[in-house]
């Protein structure tokens, strides 16, 4: 039974990961906190399940151009997001941007929360996200798994790994890694800072997407406020696996669900956000800078 | 062109003058130039969750109320001193948004009392907010200002008889579900259930603990397994697990509707499957049937009032043409509710002058405590000692995609 557990947290442990990954891209380029990135998987989820919803729902072919509406949607909004919130703030404060995307993710939580109400496909309070994965279930051995978080995770997996060759082996990867490291030192390179920030923003919320009509493909629906959860719990993925760290937000995630799925078969649900803020506090005092991040070298 | 007796900074522009202009017929809306008896108004406020998490309970409540209301005054409005005077919401056109925030709902009851002087207030809609409000209509008790509030959408149990000044018309369900616990133990013999609540919502969790769970050990069934996870949970592979092992005849679940369509399609999955799964109102929304698909069909959830009753067809179909969407039990408790202050003003013998407003909130208050209707869904009712409404209930179950009555038969 703990080793289902230990797999299925795994398991659904990389869309927290796939959530994360976005939001820590952003912080590692621009230094700031992209609060919408939570708005962004929502709004990304509803368009894939109006492209399921019109398509019929249960083919795998529906479920295909509704992983792309997701994605192309969260990418579309990540750009506007950093043409609205970031760009016209660049020498701001700090809490300048947080502020704006944070008005951005209630402008889109309540406008979704209207066109609930009258888009005719959409539901009030919860619109259905159906796929041919939903109900899809199977035993290996003793162990009982959801067809879906199987497929999560080979989608997250495989997607992870090609953000890992783009960062690493590719011109525009390693311009943004430059960028990362010394935005000026990038300028004085010749490189674009702001269109590597644009395409920063355009990847990490395609991935918000991709992580959006996962989850709703396993929830089975969407709603206007379920990126709100998400973007908590993936503050605490990159705060663990060290801010602005990719790999760590991919094995923060992975973490993050298993002690969720750990500490709901051992204590229960109620005690999964104190778990997992005790945990977050155990790592800010033992390894402040993350469980994967480099510590910073100190010079005399 | 500048004003010859103003310095020149201080010299109107064009765009200032529209500015007053605006400010000026905003401010004559926002004090209700129309109220009171001179002018044939009555107000009444509202504090509602029009957004956030509990916007889909609270914008049912409010639309049905504004239903209630425009149908009041299109028959000519309350009778007051002799009068026909109109109900008037305020602010208009939806009252006031408290997004689910209880400290903010105690705010704008304040501003309700003291700036717009209404006579009573509708809301809160969430039990917590409610449980807040409550509260707090002891304090003002205190200071003089204390108002009628009733809640047509909070649910929780325990929150009856808080304040003298305190009313619900929602349905309460412990009588309906003392009744199908009953029917359960002694005409099915199902002797093992189990519980699942959602412990983060103060609604779901009252009823598990103070309702379901006394009510099982009352009709003599052993609770095998409990689970519980957060209203935000997805996941509910481990909860069904235990529940599975602890093969229970009957699975009660406190839910709101994700979770309970969650865990009823992951049990699906898992080929779990009770005797009979039963549910409270939180899991009642319109969409629930469809979302759930075959997995919810047969879950058995108490309601005020029938569906498909006659009394509540016109309700339905005025809902439906009004807001393009469907009507649920807070939809018509809002449009009930408004009846029960109709019925109160008009025995409370008000004067409806800003002057006695506080003598008139009293005799409102004193009056609703005896007054009694006949509600929109047919039913005779009347608040009981605590300011709660009693209602008989009706037990529907979801099938083919529908809520419908439940023939009260063992399903499987």
């Amino acid at each position: 039974m703990l080793l289902e557990d230990l797999i299925n947290g795994l398991l659904f442990g990389a869309t927290y990961s796939l959530v994360a990954i976005g939001f820590t891209l952003i912080f590692g380029v621009i230094h700031r906190l992209n609060i919408a990135h939570g708005a962004t998987i929502m709004v990304s989820a509803y368009a894939g399940a109006a492209v399921s919803i019109l398509l019929g729902g249960k083919s795998y072919g529906a479920l295909l151009a509704a992983f792309v509406a997701s994605v192309t949607t969260g990418a579309t909004l990540g750009i506007l997001i950093e043409r609205v919130a970031f760009r016209p703030l660049k020498d701001a404060g700090y809490l300048a941007p947080f502020a704006t995307t944070a008005g951005i993710t209630i402008i889109l939580e309540e406008l979704f929360l209207k066109l609930s109400r009258v888009v005719p496909i959409f539901h009030p309070e919860y619109t259905p996200f159906p796929s041919p994965l939903e109900d899809l279930s199977f035993h290996a051995g003793p162990i009982y798994l959801r067809g879906v978080y199987v497929v999560i995770f080979i989608v997250a997996i495989a997607l992870m790994a090609a953000l890992g060759f783009w960062v690493d082996r590719t011109r525009s990867g390693r311009a943004m890694r430059t960028v990362e490291q010394n935005p000026l030192v990038a300028r004085l390179m010749g490189i674009d800072v702001g269109r590597v920030e644009l395409t920063a923003f355009a990847v990490a919320s395609g991935l918000a997407g991709a992580a959006g009509c996962l989850i709703g493909v396993s929830v089975g629906t969407v709603g206007p406020f379920m990126g709100t959860n998400l973007l908590m719990i993936s503050f605490v993925v990159i705060v663990l696996g060290g801010l602005g760290s990719i790999r760590g937000a991919m094995v923060g995630g992975l973490v993050v669900g298993v002690v969720e799925s750990m500490t709901v078969s051992l204590l229960s649900a109620r005690y999964k956000q104190a778990v997992l803020f005790g945990l977050l506090f155990l790592v800010l005092v033992i390894r402040p800078e993350g469980l994967l991040a480099r510590r910073a070298v100190v010079r005399d | 062109m500048t004003h010859p007796s103003l310095p020149p900074s201080s010299n109107p522009s064009r765009r200032h003058v529209l500015l007053a202009a605006a400010f000026g017929v905003y401010a004559m809306c926002a004090s209700g130039a129309q109220a009171f008896q001179d002018e044939g108004t009555v107000r009444i406020g509202s504090v509602e969750s029009l957004t956030g998490v509990s916007s889909p309970y609270g914008i049912q409540a409010i639309n049905g109320m504004k239903l209630a209301i425009d149908d009041i005054n299109a028959a000519g409005g309350v009778t007051v001193g002799g009068k026909k005077v109109r109900l008037q919401l305020t602010p208009g056109p939806d009252g006031y948004d408290t997004g689910a925030d209880s400290a903010l709902t105690i705010a704008l009851l304040k501003k309700q009392i003291l700036d717009d002087k209404v006579l009573a207030v509708v809301g809160p809609t969430s039990s917590q907010s409610t449980e807040v409000g409550f509260n707090y209509l002891n304090q003002l008790v205190k200071e003089g200002n204390p108002i009628v509030l009733l809640s047509p959408a909070s649910g929780g149990p325990n929150l009856g008889g808080i304040s003298p000044w305190g009313f619900r018309n929602m349905f309460f369900e412990a009588q309906i579900i003392d009744r199908e616990l009953a029917l359960v133990s002694k005409e099915f013999g199902y002797k093992k259930a189990a519980v699942f609540t959602v412990t983060d919502n103060a609604f779901t969790a009252s009823m598990a603990k103070f309702v379901i769970r006394p009510g099982l050990e009352k009709h003599g069934l052993t609770v095998v397994a409990e689970g519980d996870s957060l209203s935000r949970d997805t996941d509910f592979s481990r909860q069904v697990q235990a529940l599975q092992r602890a093969e229970p005849d009957v699975v009660f679940v406190s839910a709101p509707v994700q979770a309970t369509v969650g865990i009823m399609k992951e049990a699906a999955r898992r080929g779990f499957k009770p005797k009979i799964w039963l549910g409270t109102v939180g899991s009642i929304a319109p969409e629930m049937p469809q979302l759930g698909g075959t997995a919810v069909e047969g879950l058995v959830i108490g309601s005020s009032y029938l569906p498909s009753s006659e009394h509540v067809k016109g309700l339905t179909a005025a809902y439906q043409k009004r807001t393009s969407s469907e009507i649920n039990l807070f939809g018509v408790n809002g449009y009930e509710a408004a009846y029960l202050l109709k019925a109160g003003i008009e025995a409370a013998g008000i004067e409806n002058r800003p002057e006695t407003l506080t003598e008139d909130r009293r005799k409102l208050r004193d009056a609703l405590t005896k007054v009694e209707i006949k509600s929109v869904t047919g039913e005779q009712i009347k608040f009981d000692a605590k300011g709660d409404t009693v209602k008989q209930g009706y037990l529907l179950t979801v099938r083919d995609g529908q809520y419908v009555e439940w023939n009260r038969k063992p399903f499987r």
